[in-house]
């Protein structure tokens, strides 16, 4: 690609820094292009809820700051002082918070800026960015198709060129799917590694920010500046943050990798795929051994459903109508039903004297000694991020448990609170779709998961922008 | 799951529910109780629940106001659907005089 046709809005986060640094655009020029672009594809798309005012003249206030004044795009579960964050509910249809999360607040501190916010299932409850209050969001690699959920619009972003990178959260999925399903790096960095704290709740024991990126090295450099223990933030790490980037090239050839899920029968079409990326990974010196499954992850699909419904259904309590937000009659459908059979969790006992919730609880932990046991023989696992392609736009209406059924995949590592790395590793040349692959280590371990995923990402022809040069 | 259960989960839930709204959660049920069906058939006798991840528990700081981690009164009332002289306006919740 010539340096004519070159859109600044193209780049990679790390580029756009690079290029910021040697002086070979400003940020008032690559604002622009992306403000162009944004324009030009918003309303088809419907990618961003809102957009920052004074982008511009924002970016150049922060030229000498180590992220340089480059924009972020922010999921609107994701609270901006100032700025309107709606958690794509028409409850918060005026709610404009007067306080910052400690996400943005760090990423802003570190000269970052916020370009707008970017759609999602409504409260996050969902795969599919289907049941937003404020309509679908579009798969920018195919239309007919969804971004998948609940991060859809963070994904689209960066899949559009509409971002250079952007923000999600993830509590069974919702990072990593829509990353998978739009050709995108999903990073869903250990629990308590970013803090919960500004993030509209949904499960308080798995949610988990993290970001959506066009490369590896993108999600290494900025989860850096968004990590950190924070008071406010009860279960919060005490680990520090790092420089994650510094982990790209190391070796990893003799790194013991586990998949998992490859015998059921499901994901036959998927596994074939992911049977290319053994191959690929053990060119480069990894062991890759296949793990016959254990635990049904569908077991894992009902500890989630559980545990997240109780907790949302505690957690929405806040929304009272009185100190902020539209009264509780306005929750759509689904918020209501999840609150509902939440409730239900919660309230119950039943004839054997169990409550579902601690019954659920009682299962999550059979699942983290299960993870615990594979990392023993293994030093990372790996599965795909899903079980099949991005679905039709449409497909998840009337299907009650659309979103906890596509994240199957995704949940066991949620629950057990592993930081998991998903990145392109097949695109299908008719339909131009993409399939992820889900990289998943101890938890603190986001190191192994950069190292590996780089590596991979430089030795396949998958990333759409790695060789932007 | 009867009707009437369902509206008393949603008193519990304070989510005011329309008859039609109560009719179509009710026949919602059936997929919870076979999750919870699901998740009794596994090997739990005698495993501890996890609540959550971090292994610690209550977390405590000093009892000092921190105005920087505070609102102040103008920020609380600022997303208020109804304020009134610096407070937040709510339903009336007795109806008698005492």
């Amino acid at each position: 690609m010539s340096n004519s046709a070159r859109q600044l809005n193209q780049f990679t986060f790390r580029q756009a820094l690079d290029g910021l640094a040697e002086k070979k655009f400003t940020q008032a020029e690559l604002v622009a292009d992306l403000e162009r672009a944004v324009k030009a594809q918003n309303q088809a798309l419907n990618v961003f809820l809102s957009l920052a005012p004074n982008l511009s003249a924002e970016s150049e206030a922060q030229a000498e700051r180590p992220l340089r004044g480059l924009p972020l795009a922010v999921k609107d579960n994701i609270s901006t002082r100032g700025l309107k964050t709606t958690a794509a509910s028409t409850l918060l249809a005026d709610f404009s918070p007067a306080f910052e999360s400690t996400v943005t607040a760090k990423l802003k501190a570190a000269g970052a800026t916020i370009q707008g916010k970017t759609n999602l299932d409504a409260w996050a409850h969902g795969s599919s960015t289907e049941t937003s209050d404020y309509g679908r969001t579009l798969n920018p690699r195919n239309p007919a198709y969804l971004p998948g959920g609940s991060s859809g619009g963070s994904a689209a972003a960066v899949a559009a060129n509409l971002a250079l990178a952007s923000l999600g959260t993830e509590t069974g999925g919702s990072i990593r799917q829509p990353a998978a399903w739009c050709g995108l790096v999903g990073l869903k960095p250990s629990y308590g590694r970013c803090s919960r704290f500004g993030i509209v709740p949904m499960a308080s024991s798995t949610d988990s920010p993290g970001l959506l990126t066009k490369t590896v090295e993108d999600a290494a450099l900025l989860l850096g500046w968004m990590a950190g223990f924070d008071e406010r933030d009860g279960t919060s790490l005490r680990t520090p943050s790092e420089r994650w980037e510094r982990q790209l090239g190391k070796p990893v050839a003799g790194l013991k990798v586990g998949w998992l899920y490859h015998d059921l029968e499901e994901l036959n079409e998927v596994n074939e795929k992911i049977e290319s990326v053994a191959t690929q990974l053990r060119s480069l010196g990894i062991k890759v051994e296949p793990v016959p499954t254990g635990l049904d992850p569908r077991l894992a699909i009902a500890v989630y459903t559980l545990v997240q419904r109780a907790e949302v259904a505690s957690n929405l309590a806040r929304f009272d109508g009185l100190r902020y937000g539209r009264p509780r009659t306005t929750f759509g459908a689904e918020a209501k039903r999840r609150i509902l059979l939440g409730t239900y969790a919660l309230a119950t006992r039943d004839r054997s004297e169990h409550n579902p919730y601690e019954l659920a609880q009682e299962v999550r932990t059979l699942f983290i000694r299960e993870f615990e046991q594979l990392f023993t023989q293994f030093d990372l696992v790996m599965s795909a991020t899903s079980p099949s392609f991005a679905k039709k736009v449409g497909v998840s209406a009337d299907s009650a448990m659309f979103g906890e059924l596509e994240d199957m995949l995704l949940e066991p590592s949620c629950i057990a609170g592993l930081p998991g790395l998903s990145l392109p590793c097949y695109r299908d040349q008719e339909t131009n779709l993409s399939l992820g692959l889900n990289l998943m280590a101890p938890a603190g371990r986001e190191d192994l998961l950069f190292r590996v995923g780089e590596a991979y990402e430089r030795n396949t022809p998958w990333n759409s922008w790695r060789n932007n040069d | 799951m009867k009707q009437s259960q369902v509206q008393a989960i949603a008193a519990m839930a304070q989510l005011p529910l329309s008859a039609a709204e109560a009719k179509v959660l009710s026949t919602q049920f059936k997929e919870t109780l076979a999750v919870i069906a699901q998740l009794e058939t596994a090997p739990t006798k005698g495993v501890a629940p996890t609540y959550q991840l971090t292994g610690e528990y209550n977390r405590w700081r000093e009892d000092l106001v921190r105005p920087e981690l505070s609102f102040n009164q103008a920020e609380a009332l600022s997303n208020a659907p109804r304020a009134h002289q610096g407070y937040f306006v709510v339903p009336r919740i007795l109806k008698s005089k005492p």
